[in-house]
């Protein structure tokens, strides 16, 4: 039987400067995402200026960890030995409410339960001391 | 401006097949494939001065180590990135390059290696399904999300839902490029299967079977790109009547997949398809897309297929899922795609052997895969890039 969770601690992300601020949060459980302060845009993935309008100007704001499943993948082959107890697992991109499109993984549901347009709430995975992972469920 | 006016391709060749070559090197399957270019040519070695390669080493050979090795004598040399997407890009700029006088004749194309190289997830090397990345452009392993396939996958979902597609129609795809595959004695796959043995071909990332990925192939693909002027000394010049750049930017992130533009993937708006977006492609070479014989599309999976169809106009949105599974891609077809088979079952040599097998097309020279009448062909990708070949 499948768990479905192809996280581990053995594949855990590469925290640079530009996204240190994201998973500073993830790690207090809150999903925050770059906002310029001139234009409000809120954009994903970070990034040193808004894409926008390349103001310099911004505020890691919190959203409110409501989207929707845009699309969603089930991962079949194993490409590490540590997911062979997951697969298959599904990988889905949520699109939040607030704009910004975020890949994550949708559980405490089947993979055949998802569909394009399903309501879903961030939950967070504490996989290590340090790493905090956002995931999302049916809401 | 007449046909006859722009730059062209003089020759293309390939190695004399696509697949695991455990015995040749990669310089050698480079020596080989730009021999056969220079023999359909009617060039020697020493006439070349420009070249033009993608993809890094340990796939493929860095330029200046080829051109070393290969007594090659340049005053135009690049190396694009290590990227498939490179192919059109290569051809343009050695058209640029031979019309203001950078060089007379730029070999452009590659020689790869793809089964000397380890993968992420064990040996089973025998397809892009197997082919793991965790470079920048697309991956999140920690949410167990690796490329290029499960991104091509999440596309492919995409659409699926939105117009109501299949995994069954991408096996027509496949089906139908497998068929044409048959027809190349180059090709890495040739056995010909059916719908049903494609959804028997395990799942590699859902909605995408194996069958729907393409090979990882050995083998090497090389074309001649020389002025207007010194085409006139050719018999049959094949003249880059229209080019297109690679597009990029929020809406044409490509990633390790090929949503087109309007999907809603990643930082793509989600919107309808702009059907004239590339009406001046057509426009720039006198024709439209009823005078195009024959599209070939960058195939890493079958889904693209289906996204350079709707992008470039031939197909409308959301409606290629239906085109491509009555015949209508085949050679005796309405819209021929991809003719040798393409990535999926010729063999992943990256693009290059798309551009060689235009060329032969045009020159009739396609044995039991001619078009009949084949005088205008189109390399056309997802992302937006494009070279119109014509007979003058």
């Amino acid at each position: 039987m499948s768990n479905n969770n192809p996280s581990s601690e053995s594949r855990l992300p590469e925290i640079r400067d530009e996204d240190a601020p994201f998973w500073d949060a993830a790690r207090n459980h809150e999903l925050r995402m770059q906002q310029c302060g001139d234009c409000d845009y809120i954009w994903w993935a970070p990034a040193p200026v808004c894409p926008d309008c390349w103001s310099t100007e911004y505020e890691w704001t919190e959203l409110s960890g409501d989207g929707v499943v845009k699309s969603w993948v089930v991962i079949h082959r194993p490409y590490w030995d540590d997911v062979a107890d997951a697969i298959p697992y599904n990988v889905a991109e949520i699109e939040l409410d607030e704009g910004p499109r975020y890949l994550s993984n949708v559980v405490e549901a089947e993979n055949d339960e998802l569909y394009q347009g399903m309501p879903v709430e961030v939950v967070y995975e504490d996989v290590t001391d340090e790493v905090t992972l956002p995931k999302f469920r049916p809401k | 401006m007449k046909i006859a006016d722009n730059p062209a391709i003089v020759g293309a060749g390939t190695t004399s097949e696509f697949g695991e070559l455990p015995d040749s090197t990669r310089i050698g399957i480079s020596a080989e494939a730009i021999g056969n270019a220079l023999d359909e040519a009617g060039l020697e070695k020493n006439d070349l001065d420009g070249l033009i390669v993608n993809y890094a080493p340990p796939l493929a050979t860095f330029y200046d180590h080829l051109a070393e090795a290969l007594g090659l004598d340049l005053r135009f040399a690049d190396h694009k990135q290590h990227m498939g997407r490179f192919v059109g890009n290569s051809v343009r700029h050695a058209a640029m390059a031979v019309e203001n006088g950078l060089a007379d004749y730029v070999v452009a194309g590659i020689g790869l290696k793809w089964n000397a190289v380890s993968q992420v997830g064990g040996e089973d090397k025998i397809s892009l399904a197997d082919y793991g990345s965790q470079h920048e452009m697309y991956p999140r392993p920690w949410y167990g999300f690796t490329g290029p396939v499960a991104a091509s996958a999440m596309h492919a979902r995409y659409y699926m839902e939105k117009y109501g597609a299949t995994s069954e129609d991408l096996g027509h795809v496949s089906k139908t490029l497998r068929e044409h595959a048959s027809l190349d004695p180059r090709s890495h796959y040739s056995e010909p299967f059916t719908i049903e043995e494609h959804q028997e071909s395990r799942w590699i990332a859902e909605p995408l079977h194996l069958f729907d990925c393409a090979a990882q192939s050995d083998g090497g693909a090389y074309v001649i790109v020389t002025s207007a002027e010194n085409a006139r000394s050719f018999d049959d010049p094949a003249y880059i009547t229209s080019m297109e750049g690679l597009h990029a930017g929020r809406n044409n992130y490509v990633g390790g997949g090929a949503a087109r533009p309007g999907m809603g993937i990643r930082t793509q708006e989600e919107r309808e398809i702009d059907s004239g977006e590339f009406d001046h492609v057509y426009e720039n070479s006198e024709i439209t897309r009823d005078d195009v014989d024959g599209l070939y599309i960058y195939d890493a999976f079958s889904p693209n297929i289906w996204f350079g169809l709707e992008r470039w106009g031939f197909v409308e949105e959301g409606r290629a899922h239906e085109f491509t599974r009555d015949g209508n891609i085949s050679i005796d077809g309405e819209l021929p795609v991809n003719t040798h088979g393409g990535h999926l079952s010729n063999g992943h040599i990256s693009g290059w052997n798309h551009m060689v097998e235009m060329y032969n097309q045009l020159q009739g020279n396609a044995d039991k895969r001619q078009i009949t009448g084949a005088d205008t062909v189109q390399w056309a990708t997802p992302w937006g890039d494009s070279v119109v070949l014509r007979r003058a």
